[in-house]
């Protein structure tokens, strides 16, 4: 599986919030976006996701393009920062109701999701009770529940503690041993020391700079994407 | 989440069928205590017992009373749509591979909800007037009664679909006002009824659809009199055309808008 991002951009409200980025992103690997807070990590999410219309470029899931082909990504779980899940229902009923849009899954995967995230499928408080961390929990849950192809994290350790980040990374990694393209914005180095086949910097909206990481050497660095241009491919 | 929306359309539905039933529908002062379907619908449809509505500031308060029930099943439907793009948005239209598809889907469900309000409001009323009073079903009464649900499940529906679009846009409370809003001030211009030189205005106004009693294929339909204007113009299928046109109209642009919405906002209601 490949997912190619071919010089997209963005604007809103007159600020460029994506500046020509170009990336090729492979099954099996975990890449990861670093970068200062309002560099655009959220917005490339979006973007890729195909949550966002694009002034320009494109992306390509195995040559078929997205908002073309596809309104989103066909197989996606995504968790992106500060997007709640429903306040009246469990945990449980939240992941049930998303899992009911696509019929793909039962009972038996929502709660092996809760398990593997740490959370009790049994547990009876509602969405508003839970802690920061009981919530993040419940977004990766729903994200990985599925099992999807592509999966993308918004600081997927923030405001969990170190027994949930360890807990998290190892489910990252059980992800991409599956197969699964998995996109992490994190500013937490230990994330990128442990997780990341390939890291890219963000700045204002461009990619400035690609890395393979310690987790593995990713994809390649070709000489006519160089920072320069905006353009880098991992 | 969707079966708790269908309960409180369907207690919404009852509850206000069987308000309108005591509060509008009222048999003649004098005479047998019957009433025939045709007079019965009319009396949903702003008629005072065979008097049609004329449009003063008292009669087109009532008629908006009437309209409360509509009302609250336009939030209610219009939610159901709407609520997609609140809270956890993301995360449903990240699920949704062809976002156009799910839409014609759910506005397939709207309309078959306003339908199946409007259906239900009737028949709350025709059983409460049943257990009042004798009720004729009279076959203008039938025809009026179709007509009364088609009109009204298109206007339902229509309402619906703007205050979904508009609240996925600016937030739920704006969409409230607007949708309110419009409705009553196309209702207080009802008053041009009144004027001799109101009627192209009654001609552009689409709530003047809603009075069955100004319509002459009624005058023509019943087989006794009722008081009070009547308009050339209005008939049951220009209606039914002209609403159904404004209703696809509707559809057709909010689909082109939904399809290209942006799922920037984390919760439409705080725009984060």
């Amino acid at each position: 599986m490949q997912l190619k991002v071919n010089n997209i951009s963005k604007t809103i409200r007159r600020k460029k919030i994506l500046d020509s980025v170009s990336m090729d992103l492979y099954g099996g690997k975990v890449y990861v976006i670093c970068g200062p807070n309002g560099c655009g990590k959220t917005m490339l999410f979006r973007a890729l996701s195909g949550l966002m219309s694009l002034d320009s470029g494109t992306v390509e899931l195995d040559g078929k393009i997205l908002r073309k082909d596809f309104s989103v990504l066909p197989s996606l779980g995504i968790v992106l920062e500060n997007v709640n899940l429903y306040a009246n229902l469990t945990g449980f009923q939240n992941l049930q109701y998303l899992a009911e849009l696509k019929g793909l899954i039962g009972e038996s995967e929502i709660r092996n999701a809760l398990r593997r995230v740490g959370l009790d499928p049994e547990d009876r408080r509602t969405y508003k009770k839970y802690s920061l961390g009981m919530k993040q929990r419940l977004a990766i849950a729903q994200a990985i529940m599925e099992s999807p192809d592509i999966i993308m994290l918004d600081e997927p350790t923030n405001a969990l503690d170190r027994e949930g980040a360890a807990r998290i990374r190892e489910l990252i990694m059980e992800e991409k041993n599956r197969g699964t393209l998995v996109l992490i914005a994190t500013h937490n180095d230990e994330d990128v020391r442990i997780l990341a086949d390939g890291i890219f910097e963000m700045e204002s909206g461009q990619i400035t700079d690609y890395k393979a990481g310690s987790a593995g050497i990713a994809g390649f660095l070709s000489e006519d994407r160089i920072p320069n241009s905006q353009s880098l491919r991992g | 989440m969707k079966y708790m929306n269908l309960l409180i359309l369907f207690l919404i539905a009852v509850g206000g069928g069987i308000l309108n039933a005591f509060s509008w529908v009222n048999l003649p002062p004098v005479g047998p205590r019957e009433m025939n379907l045709s007079l019965l619908i009319l009396q949903l449809s702003g008629n005072r017992n065979d008097i049609v509505l004329l449009g003063t500031m008292d009669e087109l308060l009532n008629f908006s009373i009437r309209m409360i029930p509509g009302y609250l099943a336009c939030i209610v439907i219009g939610i159901e749509l709407y609520r997609h793009f609140c809270t956890a948005g993301v995360y449903v239209f990240s699920r949704y591979t062809k976002r156009l598809r799910w839409y014609l889907s759910e506005l397939s469900d709207m309309f078959l909800s306003s339908l199946a309000f409007q259906v239900l409001t009737v028949a709350a009323v025709l059983i409460v007037s049943m257990i009042r009073f004798h009720v004729v079903f009279d076959g203008a009464g039938c025809l009026l009664m179709v007509y009364h649900i088609l009109i009204y499940t298109l206007w339902l529906y229509s309402m619906s679909l703007l205050l979904s679009t508009i609240a996925s846009y600016s937030g739920s409370e704006a969409a409230y006002i607007f949708i309110i809003g419009l409705q009553t001030f196309m209702i207080a211009l009802l008053s041009l009824n009144n004027a001799d030189w109101g009627e192209p205005f009654l001609m552009i106004n689409p709530a003047s659809r809603l009075v069955l009693g100004w319509y002459d294929s009624t005058v023509r339909l019943l087989p006794y009199q009722i008081r009070g204007n009547s308009y050339q113009w209005l008939s049951f299928a220009g209606s039914v055309v002209l609403l159904l046109a404004g209703a696809l109209m509707i559809s057709f642009i909010t689909s082109y808008l939904i399809r290209h919405r942006d799922i920037l906002g984390s919760n439409a209601e705080i725009g984060v």
